[in-house]
Protein backbone atom coordinates (compact mmCIF):
# COMPACT_ATOMS: atom_id res chain seq x y z
CA UNK A 1 0.00 0.00 0.00
CA UNK A 2 1.67 3.28 -0.94
CA UNK A 3 1.03 6.15 2.19
CA UNK A 4 2.98 9.35 2.56
CA UNK A 5 4.11 8.91 6.16
CA UNK A 6 4.16 12.19 7.93
CA UNK A 7 6.59 14.26 9.87
CA UNK A 8 5.96 12.50 12.88
CA UNK A 9 5.70 8.70 11.93
CA UNK A 10 8.75 9.57 10.49
CA UNK A 11 10.66 10.73 13.30
CA UNK A 12 9.10 7.95 15.40
CA UNK A 13 10.87 5.41 12.84
CA UNK A 14 13.94 7.01 13.08
CA UNK A 15 14.06 7.09 16.40
CA UNK A 16 13.27 3.09 16.78
CA UNK A 17 16.31 2.31 13.83
CA UNK A 18 18.51 4.59 15.80
CA UNK A 19 18.05 3.25 18.66
CA UNK A 20 17.89 -0.69 17.50
CA UNK A 21 21.02 0.40 15.08
CA UNK A 22 22.95 1.54 18.98
CA UNK A 23 21.84 -1.98 20.24
CA UNK A 24 23.09 -3.67 17.35
CA UNK A 25 26.25 -2.41 17.42
CA UNK A 26 28.01 -5.97 17.75
CA UNK A 27 26.87 -7.01 13.95
CA UNK A 28 29.47 -6.48 11.67
CA UNK A 29 28.79 -3.17 9.94
CA UNK A 30 27.27 -4.01 6.40
CA UNK A 31 24.87 -6.63 7.82
CA UNK A 32 23.82 -4.27 10.06
CA UNK A 33 23.04 -1.64 7.80
CA UNK A 34 21.56 -3.98 5.53
CA UNK A 35 19.30 -5.20 8.14
CA UNK A 36 18.50 -1.46 9.30
CA UNK A 37 17.77 -0.24 5.91
CA UNK A 38 15.44 -3.71 5.62
CA UNK A 39 13.70 -2.94 9.09
CA UNK A 40 12.55 0.33 7.37
CA UNK A 41 11.24 -0.66 4.42
CA UNK A 42 9.14 -3.09 6.86
CA UNK A 43 8.01 -0.50 8.75
CA UNK A 44 6.96 1.62 6.05
CA UNK A 45 4.63 -1.26 4.51
CA UNK A 46 3.22 -2.50 8.16
CA UNK A 47 2.49 1.60 8.67
CA UNK A 48 0.04 1.37 5.81
CA UNK A 49 -1.52 -1.15 6.80
CA UNK A 50 -1.94 -0.71 10.79
CA UNK A 51 -0.61 2.92 11.17
CA UNK A 52 3.45 3.52 12.50
CA UNK A 53 2.87 3.24 16.07
CA UNK A 54 1.35 -0.42 16.06
CA UNK A 55 4.22 -1.17 13.20
CA UNK A 56 6.66 -0.33 15.90
CA UNK A 57 4.99 -1.70 18.43
CA UNK A 58 4.97 -5.01 17.16
CA UNK A 59 8.38 -4.93 16.43
CA UNK A 60 9.10 -5.05 19.69
CA UNK A 61 11.48 -3.07 22.19
CA UNK A 62 14.87 -1.94 20.38
CA UNK A 63 17.14 -3.59 22.79
CA UNK A 64 14.91 -6.68 22.36
CA UNK A 65 14.35 -6.92 18.45
CA UNK A 66 18.36 -6.04 18.31
CA UNK A 67 19.36 -9.37 20.73
CA UNK A 68 17.18 -11.49 18.40
CA UNK A 69 19.55 -10.14 15.57
CA UNK A 70 22.41 -10.92 17.50
CA UNK A 71 21.60 -14.11 18.64
CA UNK A 72 21.21 -15.53 15.15
CA UNK A 73 25.12 -14.22 14.65
CA UNK A 74 27.38 -16.81 13.94
CA UNK A 75 30.29 -15.19 16.34
CA UNK A 76 30.23 -12.58 19.12
CA UNK A 77 31.46 -9.28 18.86
CA UNK A 78 32.33 -6.65 21.73
CA UNK A 79 30.44 -3.73 21.83
CA UNK A 80 33.01 -0.90 21.57
CA UNK A 81 30.88 1.65 22.11
CA UNK A 82 29.32 0.61 25.09
CA UNK A 83 32.37 0.43 26.58
CA UNK A 84 33.37 4.10 25.19
CA UNK A 85 30.22 5.01 27.14
CA UNK A 86 30.78 3.80 30.57
CA UNK A 87 34.49 5.29 30.62
CA UNK A 88 32.92 8.11 29.39
CA UNK A 89 30.59 8.09 32.25
CA UNK A 90 33.72 7.11 34.47
CA UNK A 91 35.93 10.01 33.49
CA UNK A 92 32.84 12.29 34.31
CA UNK A 93 32.15 11.33 37.56
CA UNK A 94 36.13 11.63 38.38
CA UNK A 95 36.21 15.05 37.17
CA UNK A 96 33.00 16.39 38.79
CA UNK A 97 34.32 15.05 42.23
CA UNK A 98 37.77 16.45 41.73
CA UNK A 99 36.03 19.81 40.60
CA UNK A 100 33.84 18.98 43.81
CA UNK A 101 37.20 18.16 46.57
CA UNK A 102 39.24 21.64 44.93
CA UNK A 103 36.10 23.68 45.54
CA UNK A 104 35.87 22.31 49.37
CA UNK A 105 39.19 23.20 49.53
CA UNK A 106 39.16 26.73 48.28
CA UNK A 107 36.08 27.49 50.45
CA UNK A 108 37.99 26.19 53.24
CA UNK A 109 40.97 28.65 52.54
CA UNK A 110 38.28 31.20 52.39
CA UNK A 111 36.73 30.22 56.00
CA UNK A 112 40.17 29.86 57.44
CA UNK A 113 41.95 32.76 56.27
CA UNK A 114 44.79 29.82 56.53
CA UNK A 115 48.07 31.06 54.11
CA UNK A 116 47.70 29.75 50.94
CA UNK A 117 48.50 28.22 48.75
CA UNK A 118 47.43 24.69 50.09
CA UNK A 119 48.27 21.30 48.78
CA UNK A 120 45.93 17.84 48.79
CA UNK A 121 45.90 15.27 47.23
CA UNK A 122 42.42 13.29 45.56
CA UNK A 123 42.11 9.81 44.29
CA UNK A 124 46.00 10.29 42.67
CA UNK A 125 46.13 14.06 41.01
CA UNK A 126 47.85 16.37 43.52
CA UNK A 127 45.52 19.84 43.90
CA UNK A 128 47.16 23.19 44.83
CA UNK A 129 44.80 25.50 45.50
CA UNK A 130 45.47 29.79 46.09
CA UNK A 131 42.70 31.75 47.64
CA UNK A 132 43.76 35.23 48.52
CA UNK A 133 42.23 38.56 47.74
CA UNK A 134 43.96 39.02 44.46
CA UNK A 135 43.77 35.52 43.19
CA UNK A 136 41.58 32.03 43.38
CA UNK A 137 43.14 29.21 41.33
CA UNK A 138 43.68 26.05 41.32
CA UNK A 139 46.36 24.18 39.63
CA UNK A 140 46.54 20.05 39.54
CA UNK A 141 49.48 17.52 39.25
CA UNK A 142 50.76 13.83 38.97
CA UNK A 143 48.66 10.51 37.32
CA UNK A 144 45.22 9.45 38.80
CA UNK A 145 46.07 5.81 38.36
CA UNK A 146 42.63 4.49 40.46
CA UNK A 147 40.23 6.66 37.93
CA UNK A 148 42.40 5.34 34.84
CA UNK A 149 42.37 1.72 36.36
CA UNK A 150 38.93 1.97 36.75
CA UNK A 151 37.99 3.42 33.75
CA UNK A 152 39.81 0.49 32.16
CA UNK A 153 37.60 -2.18 33.91
CA UNK A 154 34.56 -0.59 33.15
CA UNK A 155 35.55 -0.31 29.51
CA UNK A 156 36.61 -3.57 29.41
CA UNK A 157 33.49 -4.67 31.33
CA UNK A 158 31.00 -2.62 29.35
CA UNK A 159 32.23 -3.67 26.36
CA UNK A 160 32.57 -7.36 27.04
CA UNK A 161 36.21 -6.73 25.42
CA UNK A 162 36.82 -10.68 26.22
CA UNK A 163 34.59 -11.36 23.17
CA UNK A 164 37.16 -10.43 20.73
CA UNK A 165 39.26 -13.28 21.67
CA UNK A 166 38.67 -16.70 20.02
CA UNK A 167 36.03 -18.90 21.49
CA UNK A 168 37.34 -22.53 22.80
CA UNK A 169 34.98 -24.66 20.34
CA UNK A 170 36.56 -22.56 17.70
CA UNK A 171 40.21 -23.70 18.71
CA UNK A 172 41.19 -26.31 16.51
CA UNK A 173 41.69 -29.89 18.43
CA UNK A 174 45.37 -31.20 18.32
CA UNK A 175 45.12 -34.23 15.64
CA UNK A 176 46.02 -37.46 17.29
CA UNK A 177 47.24 -40.85 16.55
CA UNK B 1 10.48 -24.93 7.95
CA UNK B 2 7.38 -22.57 7.42
CA UNK B 3 9.06 -19.63 6.45
CA UNK B 4 10.71 -21.27 3.75
CA UNK B 5 7.48 -23.44 2.87
CA UNK B 6 6.06 -20.35 1.95
CA UNK B 7 8.67 -18.23 0.41
CA UNK B 8 9.24 -21.80 -1.99
CA UNK B 9 5.62 -20.64 -2.99
CA UNK B 10 5.85 -17.21 -3.38
CA UNK B 11 8.61 -14.91 -3.04
CA UNK B 12 8.14 -12.10 -0.65
CA UNK B 13 9.37 -9.48 1.45
CA UNK B 14 9.32 -9.32 5.29
CA UNK B 15 6.37 -7.63 5.95
CA UNK B 16 4.45 -9.49 3.23
CA UNK B 17 5.91 -12.71 4.95
CA UNK B 18 4.72 -11.73 8.08
CA UNK B 19 1.14 -10.87 6.82
CA UNK B 20 1.20 -14.51 4.90
CA UNK B 21 2.51 -16.23 8.67
CA UNK B 22 -0.71 -14.53 10.30
CA UNK B 23 -2.82 -15.57 7.80
CA UNK B 24 -1.94 -19.10 7.75
CA UNK B 25 -2.76 -19.29 11.35
CA UNK B 26 -0.04 -17.72 13.38
CA UNK B 27 -1.92 -14.81 14.60
CA UNK B 28 0.13 -14.14 17.57
CA UNK B 29 3.43 -13.64 15.60
CA UNK B 30 5.28 -10.68 16.31
CA UNK B 31 7.01 -9.19 13.26
CA UNK B 32 10.12 -8.50 15.02
CA UNK B 33 10.58 -12.31 15.43
CA UNK B 34 11.17 -12.91 11.56
CA UNK B 35 12.88 -10.86 10.14
CA UNK B 36 16.74 -11.92 11.96
CA UNK B 37 15.51 -15.42 10.86
CA UNK B 38 15.20 -13.80 7.11
CA UNK B 39 18.63 -12.44 7.92
CA UNK B 40 20.21 -15.43 8.87
CA UNK B 41 19.11 -17.94 6.60
CA UNK B 42 20.71 -15.46 3.90
CA UNK B 43 23.33 -15.11 5.69
CA UNK B 44 23.45 -19.07 5.65
CA UNK B 45 23.10 -19.32 1.66
CA UNK B 46 19.13 -20.72 2.87
CA UNK B 47 17.83 -17.84 1.12
CA UNK B 48 18.53 -15.62 -2.03
CA UNK B 49 17.21 -12.19 -2.51
CA UNK B 50 16.52 -8.97 -4.98
CA UNK B 51 15.24 -5.47 -4.18
CA UNK B 52 12.29 -4.43 -5.90
CA UNK B 53 11.67 -0.39 -5.93
CA UNK B 54 8.44 0.80 -3.94
CA UNK B 55 6.38 3.94 -4.00
CA UNK B 56 5.61 3.76 -0.69
CA UNK B 57 8.91 4.02 0.22
CA UNK B 58 12.36 2.36 0.67
CA UNK B 59 12.94 -0.89 -1.33
CA UNK B 60 11.94 -3.97 -0.29
CA UNK B 61 14.29 -7.15 -0.12
CA UNK B 62 12.11 -9.83 -1.73
CA UNK B 63 13.11 -13.26 -0.63
CA UNK B 64 13.21 -16.72 -2.27
CA UNK B 65 14.98 -20.04 -0.97
CA UNK B 66 18.35 -21.24 -3.14
CA UNK B 67 19.15 -25.02 -3.87
CA UNK B 68 20.38 -25.06 0.25
CA UNK B 69 17.28 -23.32 1.17
CA UNK B 70 14.61 -25.91 -0.53
CA UNK B 71 17.47 -29.01 0.69
CA UNK B 72 16.86 -27.65 3.97
CA UNK B 73 13.14 -27.29 3.88
CA UNK B 74 13.20 -31.08 2.44
CA UNK B 75 15.18 -32.39 5.39
CA UNK B 76 12.77 -30.59 7.67
CA UNK B 77 9.03 -31.67 6.18
CA UNK B 78 10.67 -34.86 6.71
CA UNK B 79 11.82 -34.68 10.12
CA UNK B 80 8.28 -33.11 10.97
CA UNK B 81 6.00 -35.70 8.86
CA UNK B 82 8.08 -38.23 11.08
CA UNK B 83 7.77 -36.50 13.95
CA UNK B 84 3.65 -36.07 13.62
CA UNK B 85 3.58 -39.73 12.59
CA UNK B 86 5.25 -41.04 15.93
CA UNK B 87 2.53 -38.57 17.84
CA UNK B 88 -0.37 -39.74 16.11
CA UNK B 89 0.56 -43.19 16.72
CA UNK B 90 1.20 -42.49 20.61
CA UNK B 91 -1.58 -39.51 21.48
CA UNK B 92 -4.33 -41.37 23.68
CA UNK B 93 -7.99 -41.19 21.13
CA UNK B 94 -10.88 -39.29 22.84
CA UNK B 95 -12.10 -42.51 23.87
CA UNK B 96 -9.17 -43.23 26.36
CA UNK B 97 -9.37 -40.07 27.21
CA UNK B 98 -13.20 -40.25 28.50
Amino acid sequence: MSVKLSTADRWKRYWYLQSVELWLEPMPGKRRQAALEELKANLDAAAGDVGMDAAIRDLGRPRTLAAQYLEQEPTRRPRWTRGAFAAGAVVAVWVYATLFYTLGMLDALESTSRPTPARGSFLGTHVIATYTDREISAAFDGWPWAPLIVMAVAFLLASRAWHALPRRSDRQLPVTG
Amino acid sequence: MLVLSLLDDEESYGYELVVRLQAAGLSGIATGTVYPVLTRLEREGRLASRLVASDAGPARKYYRPTDAGLQLLSETRRAFDSLAEVVARIRPTSKELL
